[in-house]
């Protein structure tokens, strides 16, 4: 109980020590890029893309300061079977080998109350540019045990695979959920 | 006769080369036609699940030919001139080649993430080579320009064989259809 309660101290003193815009390192391990899209109506096909890179930062005065950049290496794209990522890859689908990179660069970060986040920013795949809103959910934020001062984040979207050029199955299967959970240390 | 003597070929070597023959260019066929299947076509599953299966067997059928010729006799090829026997052989020893590097790339691609090959529901074949940087798609394009060039030297090899049999009329074409004469 004791320990509890002085866990408890140091959090209430570690969290208001942030004021100026900061920088973040992505934590690779940590994130995932997730993509969910129908299977013509039956269920669900979740997928995701292993390889990216993004740069973060996070203003907690000023929330609408932060700011963020990400590029996906499309060939990683990962629904666990071996022919379906072949073919997801391949000009029927996302063409991965001309449009090696998707890429999303954020516009605007709109945080009107802890449960109500607007994340918004251009997304590019296959060459084509496309506004898009992330509703957005601040997790923890807090020194982790290894040193480091942490911060957690998801992420959702839909987009519509017409939108960017993919293949919809005339319009059986529209769109794509995308879901991110990202944690990132502080600099 | 089941082996091969010097002037003919035995029956075992006749099966074996006009089914791997049957096989490798229905194998050819069905792949060129599968591939480009509509999502919704009833082949969409079947047909890659017969190509897999018959290419698992082609694999064995073509080991057991490789050792069967290599343990018989070869007849005499029919009188000619040396560059067309040194052609004709160059030719055979790549379409072995060839057979195995495609059957062996073939075996890649769906194996690639770590799922067996299930041949015709029979018994499994277990990936053995996993996890290579998007091998799917790199044995993919490999055994697609693989297949292509296989299919020329089968047109040289068929080229070569009706040569003989329409213009020099000799026995190599006969003699591989088990016509004695």
């Amino acid at each position: 109980m004791r320990r509890l309660m002085i866990a408890f101290a140091a959090l209430a003193f570690a969290l208001p020590l942030q004021a100026a815009p900061e920088t973040f390192t992505i934590d690779k391990g940590h994130t995932f890029i997730n993509f969910k899209v129908s299977h013509i109506g039956f269920s669900w096909l979740p997928g995701r893309f292993t390889d990216f890179d993004g740069t973060l930062v996070y203003d907690e005065a000023n929330p609408a300061n932060s700011k963020v950049e990400f590029t996906v290496n499309m060939p990683s794209l990962n629904t666990d079977h071996a022919e379906r990522d072949k073919h997801l890859r391949s000009s029927d689908f996302l063409e991965a080998d001309k449009y090696r990179t998707a890429k999303f660069v954020s516009t605007a970060y709109e945080k009107k109350s802890e449960n109500d986040i607007t994340l918004r920013g251009n997304l590019t795949i296959k060459g084509k540019t496309q506004p898009v809103e992330f509703k957005v959910v601040e997790m923890a934020a807090a020194k982790d045990p290894w040193g480091n001062f942490r911060r957690g984040w998801s992420a959702k979207t839909s987009i519509a695979l017409a939108d960017f050029g993919i293949d919809d199955f005339g319009g059986v299967v529209k769109n794509a959920d995308i879901e991110i959970f990202l944690e990132a240390t502080k600099k | 006769m089941l082996r091969n003597t010097p002037d003919n070929w035995g029956w075992v070597a006749i099966a074996f080369h006009w089914i791997v023959a049957a096989a490798v260019i229905g194998l050819f066929f069905l792949g060129w036609w599968m591939v480009d299947l509509n999502y919704y076509s009833p082949w969409y599953v079947r047909a890659p699940d017969i190509h897999k299966s018959v290419g698992i067997l082609l694999f064995g059928l073509v080991a057991l030919r490789l050792v069967w010729r290599l343990v018989n006799v070869r007849p005499r090829p029919e009188p000619g001139p040396a560059w067309e026997h040194l052609l004709a052989e160059a030719v055979h020893w790549l379409i072995y080649l060839l057979m195995f590097a495609i059957l062996a790339t073939g075996y890649l691609i769906p194996t690639a993430q770590g799922a067996p090959i299930s041949v015709f529901g029979w018994f499994e074949v277990p990936a053995w080579v996993t996890g290579i940087q998007n091998q799917e798609d790199i044995a993919g394009d490999l055994h697609r320009w693989l297949a292509w060039s296989l299919m020329a030297l089968v047109a040289i090899h068929a080229a070569g064989a009706l040569q003989q049999h329409f213009i020099k009329r000799n026995r190599t074409l006969k003699r591989m259809l088990g016509i004695r004469r």
